[in-house]
């Protein structure tokens, strides 16, 4: 059966371990997801959920795969809105790769079913979230470039 | 640390279509209800002059230091329901900054709000920084009401 995925690399000019800690602090999270506040120890079986500064939960879900400053797998439900959470559990994934100076980063978020809508909605939240990871590292800010969809 | 240049982004996904946020922040009679950077501080009076090069300006009773503060600017893009761009002349002070406000509809009648906020002075930064999480945590509120 065809899955929904989305997919996007990036090179970081970073090390492996500063990447995987702006990926698995809370207060780096929270600048690159722009408010949202992501808790989890980020061992395999741990629980993992995201909550807004109002205390709402977004998003919620499970470690599946955790190898320091290589690759981070984890399956997530979305709990906020009802069509989204209906679709069960999509699954995210890092994977890290030193590249000359830089590391390059691979986001993969996909689910298991076709024309998953969750995956389109967050299709347009990603390429954000990178380019604030990306920042972060290289320059120390969070500089959110324009969104191209509008 | 050095804040000079940096931008303040901040995020918030809100039960309400793109439509009705994108009015909340543009009509004055809706503004005066939920812009308020915190407990201490109340919106009084909002102009709003909807066009691009258009005025707006907000008037906020300070309750804890008993002052009356207006903060202004104009607008730059109107492009309901998707972006609005405006000038942002902080209180007191005499240089422009922008904020910019994109709302993204990720599924029907559930919006993600992102706001930007660029050129801000080292010393206005933090201010504006809590004032947003503030003003957003009023707005969220009001919305859920």
């Amino acid at each position: 059966m065809a899955k929904s995925t989305f997919v996007h690399e990036t090179y970081i000019r970073t090390t492996p371990e500063k990447l995987w800690s702006t990926l698995t602090t809370t207060d780096s999270l929270k600048r690159v997801w722009m408010g949202t506040r992501i808790e989890s120890d980020w061992k395999v079986g741990s629980p993992w959920r995201a909550i807004s500064p109002e205390g709402t939960l977004y998003d919620s879900g499970e470690v599946v795969e955790s190898i320091p400053n290589q690759k981070l797998a984890f399956k997530w439900v979305n709990e906020w809105v009802p069509d989204f959470k209906a679709e069960g559990y999509s699954l995210c994934q890092y994977e890290m790769e030193p590249v000359g100076e830089a590391v390059k980063l691979t986001i993969t978020h996909s689910a298991e079913r076709p024309d998953s809508k969750f995956i389109a909605a967050v299709t347009g939240a990603w390429p954000m979230v990178a380019s604030n990871i990306k920042s972060l590292l290289e320059t120390g800010k969070v500089v959110l470039v324009d969104n191209p969809r509008h | 640390m050095n804040a000079e240049n940096l931008v303040l982004v901040v995020q918030r996904k809100l039960k309400a279509s793109p439509e009705r946020l994108f009015d909340a922040w543009t009509r004055p009679e809706l503004l005066v209800q939920w812009f308020h950077a915190g407990e201490a501080m109340n919106t009084q009076a909002a102009e709003v002059d909807l066009r691009v090069g258009g005025a707006w300006s907000l008037t906020m009773d300070h309750t804890d230091i008993n002052e009356r503060r207006i903060t202004k600017g104009k607008y730059l893009v109107l492009d309901r329901p998707n972006k609005l761009v405006l000038t942002w002349i902080p209180c007191l002070k005499d240089y422009e900054t922008k904020v910019t406000l994109l709302f993204r509809e990720i599924a029907e009648g559930f919006t993600e709000m992102t706001l930007t906020h660029e050129g801000l002075r080292n010393e206005d930064f933090r201010g504006h920084e809590s004032g947003w999480d503030e003003i957003f945590k009023t707005f969220s509120n009001w919305f859920e009401k």
